[in-house]
């Protein structure tokens, strides 16, 4: 019995909190004290030993992170703040509750005395809180400062207030409440909740300053923007204050650097630094884009319109559909996201131009390369050769013992054109003598604007001198390349020497407008190259340079040599039903496929099925490896 | 939809003028409110069942149109046929599918193709079994039958 008394005394010393002796919530005297008080020892000292053994696990130095988050956001959720900020809220709700069992049909406007009076019940301390704020900073020194926990609790309960009656006043009239983003109550209780805590820690407390005028201002600008009633400048008056605090911002972290922003300040205006960071980025390449476009130093610009933003941000402002009383980082954020997404513009902008290409939702993946994309430059029967190898090397079985007759004949081909090279080169000493009487070899840089010159038809002589051209079909001029479009107009007999340019350039007689229009797509550029960059221009370079015209040139030739069929109605639509796109029924024909030359397509149409992923031949079903661009007159 | 006016004005000109294919298959074939839709009546080839009925077809052209294949049914309740749906009007026929489908083919052709389907149902792929199975077991006698119970009641 001794030895268990004197256990039990030792263990009582070493665990002091099982001693509960000493509290009781009945005297001793009352009868049945005992019943009410051991289980009231008891509890107490449970509760004790908990909070004992909590207090040791926090004491613990190195404590692991999460768990010290978790004790900091237990701290929060156990303070005052946080109560405040939960009872605050609950107000705001069951007001906006309250108001929503009205009707809402239509604004109502509140009488002047009652509007008066209710801001002004939240300006004023507003307004003292402000001048608070001055106070700690020490620049109006009128005021007895308040203790600085103090100070934080008033500030948030007019920030409270203030909350509390713009949100009755605007739901009593039907119209939605101006909040502040940057600053909701939350915030600010967590904010303040830290300001506390780093008072016992002894940190500087000006930092917090700024925020708390920011938040106050806030509200005070909301406040007398409803007082006046003039909502739509909010966003205006909003937009000054936020630049106010981000050169504020900007200022200190230029010169005490960023580790003299306090956490919570850097986490409040993330968003807003984020999203102008945005907008910075996407105007500065949009005007740059818009700069290069535009080309304001060189000669001809392309046209700006074409940038996919262009719309967008000419109509930035209608885009954000901003009535002004939203809150500037609100507008900020929209904005960024908006910039970010693109797809608005996609819609909007210039490339709803091009909606006859509808690109297609779904591409099938063995479909992403289609010979339907693949331009093909060279000789067409090169396809096929090429298709035949690919097929080869793809059996690698096969591929070995054709090896060497394939190495075999590429020698052959070489030697081949060896020879050919060197028969070519002398070439044009044996074709001339045969052609003896060359026209070519007439022109001369004194006559060769003779040569020129358009016919000069009387209308009875026509036909048979219509037929007979100065220069020969064949040409042999080293610079020339057949080109089945190429027509040379010529004159049948020598003009007089005396006969200069300007007379050349001036068609006589207007009867022939067929063969003037004709002449003067042609010739004209020609000669307007010749007399600007002094060289004769050959006809390779003018094919070069125009290719539509050289078209233009021939249609017109053709048309020409169509009416004179006379029978004009059936041929229409002949030319309708055999030369239109099988698949649009509409365009001409211009494209070929290849390998198997169905000559069926427009462009359009071609580039339709490519995208569409279409990879055998409309016509024929066999695989398309690529197409060429054909003109059909 | 360029394309589905030119279609219209090349089988009005067909149907007025009679073309030797089309006229002897096709009764009439007009839009319905926009080119989208279509109705089609096409006469029962000769030497088959259907012989001396006329079908009616339901044609609608998608967005994508000539680039993917129009949407075709007969009428419900009124086509047995082995590659018809009977209850739907549902037709199985490979170029009306996305992957055998041409842009370079039209209606007129879309419809001769399931005037020949009629003259050559294929038992191999049936949306109809019972039919299909009389043609597998070549009963023409029950085909026949079968076919006239649906198309006289």
């Amino acid at each position: 019995m001794n030895a268990t008394s004197a256990i039990g005394s030792n263990v009582l010393e070493s665990f002091s909190y099982l001693n509960q002796t000493a509290h009781s919530l009945i005297p001793d005297s009352v009868i049945f004290s005992p019943v009410v008080n051991y289980p009231y020892r008891l509890a107490l000292s449970f509760v004790n030993a908990a909070k004992l053994q909590y207090e040791q696990a926090l004491d613990v130095d190195i404590l692991w992170f999460g768990v010290r988050c978790l004790k900091e956001l237990t701290y929060y959720l156990l303070s005052s703040y946080a109560t405040a900020s939960f009872v605050t809220a609950l107000i705001l709700n069951r007001i906006v509750i309250m108001a929503s069992l009205r009707s809402t049909a239509n604004r109502v406007v509140l009488p002047l005395w009652s509007r008066v009076l209710l801001h002004l019940a939240a300006i004023i301390p507003l307004i003292y809180t402000l001048l608070q704020v001055l106070c700690q900073y020490g620049i109006v020194q009128k005021l007895e400062p308040l203790e600085f926990t103090t100070f934080l609790s008033s500030t948030f309960a007019s920030y409270a207030w203030s909350n509390c009656v713009e949100t009755f006043v605007a739901s009593t009239t039907n119209t939605l409440p101006l909040e502040e983003s940057d600053y909701s109550i939350f915030e600010l209780s967590i904010l303040f909740y830290c300001l506390k805590k780093s008072k016992q820690l002894d940190l500087p407390l000006q930092d917090y300053l700024p925020d708390c005028m920011m938040a106050t201002l806030g509200r005070l600008l909301v406040h007398s923007v409803e007082l006046f009633q003039c909502r739509k400048y909010r966003l205006f008056g909003s937009t000054i204050l936020n630049f106010a605090g981000i050169g504020h911002f900007i200022y200190k972290v230029r010169w005490f650097g960023f580790n003299s922003l306090p956490v919570a300040t850097r986490y409040i205006n993330f968003p807003k630094m984020f999203s102008l960071f945005l907008i910075v980025m996407s105007v500065s390449t949009y005007s740059l884009a818009y700069l290069v476009r535009l080309d304001p130093f060189g000669r001809g610009g392309l046209d700006p319109q074409e940038l996919q933003f262009y719309s967008f941000m000419r109509n930035w402002w209608e885009h954000l559909n901003c009535t002004g009383e939203e809150e500037f980082s609100c507008v900020v954020v929209k904005l960024a996201t908006m910039l970010c997404m693109g797809r608005e513009s996609m819609s909007k902008g210039v490339l709803r131009e091009f909606s006859h290409i509808n690109a297609p939702s779904s591409i099938h993946h063995s479909y992403v390369i289609s010979g339907y994309l693949n331009n093909i430059s060279t000789i067409p029967e090169d396809i096929e050769i090429r298709y035949r190898e690919s097929i080869m090397t793809m059996h690698p079985g096969t591929s070995n013992a054709p090896g060497l007759v394939k190495r075999f004949k590429i020698c052959i081909m070489l030697v081949k054109h060896f020879f050919a090279f060197f028969r070519k080169s002398r070439a044009p000493e044996i074709r001339q003598e045969p052609l003896a009487k060359d026209p070519n070899r007439y022109v001369t840089e004194r006559n060769y604007a003779k040569f020129l010159s358009k016919p000069q038809f009387s209308q009875k002589e026509t036909d048979l001198d219509n037929n007979q051209y100065l220069l020969p079909e064949d040409d042999l001029s080293g610079d020339y390349v057949p080109d089945q479009s190429e027509e040379v107009e010529t004159d049948t007999e020598f003009g007089s020497d005396d006969e200069d340019l300007g007379t050349i350039l001036a068609p006589e007689s207007m009867d022939n407008l067929q063969e003037d229009l004709s002449w003067y797509i042609s010739m004209w550029s020609i000669l307007k190259s010749a007399v600007h960059s002094g060289t004769r221009l050959t006809r390779k370079q003018y094919a070069a340079i125009e290719p539509q015209k050289i078209l233009t040139e021939v249609v017109l030739e053709r048309t020409a040599s169509h009416r004179t069929d006379d029978d004009d109605d059936d041929d229409d639509d002949d030319m309708d039903s055999t030369f239109a796109c099988v698949v649009c029924k509409t365009n001409s024909r211009n494209v070929v496929l290849w390998p198997c030359r169905c000559f069926a397509l427009c462009e359009s149409c071609r580039v339709s099925l490519g995208l569409r992923g279409f990879n055998s031949c409309v016509c024929c079903r066999r695989d398309v490896h690529g197409y060429s661009k054909l003109h059909a007159i | 939809m360029s394309r589905a006016a030119k279609e219209y004005k090349t089988i009005t000109k067909v149907l007025k003028e009679g073309d030797e294919v089309y006229s002897q298959l096709i009764v009439g074939m007009e839009p319905k409110e926009d080119l989208t839709r279509w109705e089609a009546l096409i006469r029962g080839p000769s030497g088959t069942p259907y012989e001396g009925c006329n079908f009616r077809l339901h044609l609608s052209l998608p967005q994508e149109y000539p680039m993917s294949p129009p949407y075709v049914k007969f009428e419900p309740y009124a086509m047995p046929h082995a590659n018809v749906d009977f209850r739907t009007g549902e037709i199985c026929l490979d170029i009306l599918t996305k992957q055998h489908w041409s842009p370079a083919w039209d209606l007129l052709h879309v419809v001769q193709a399931i005037g020949q389907l009629l003259d050559e149902p294929v038992s191999s792929s049936p949306l109809n079994v019972d039919i299909a199975n009389i043609l597998k077991a070549n009963d023409m006698n029950a085909y026949y039958g079968l076919v006239h119970y649906y198309i006289k009641s």
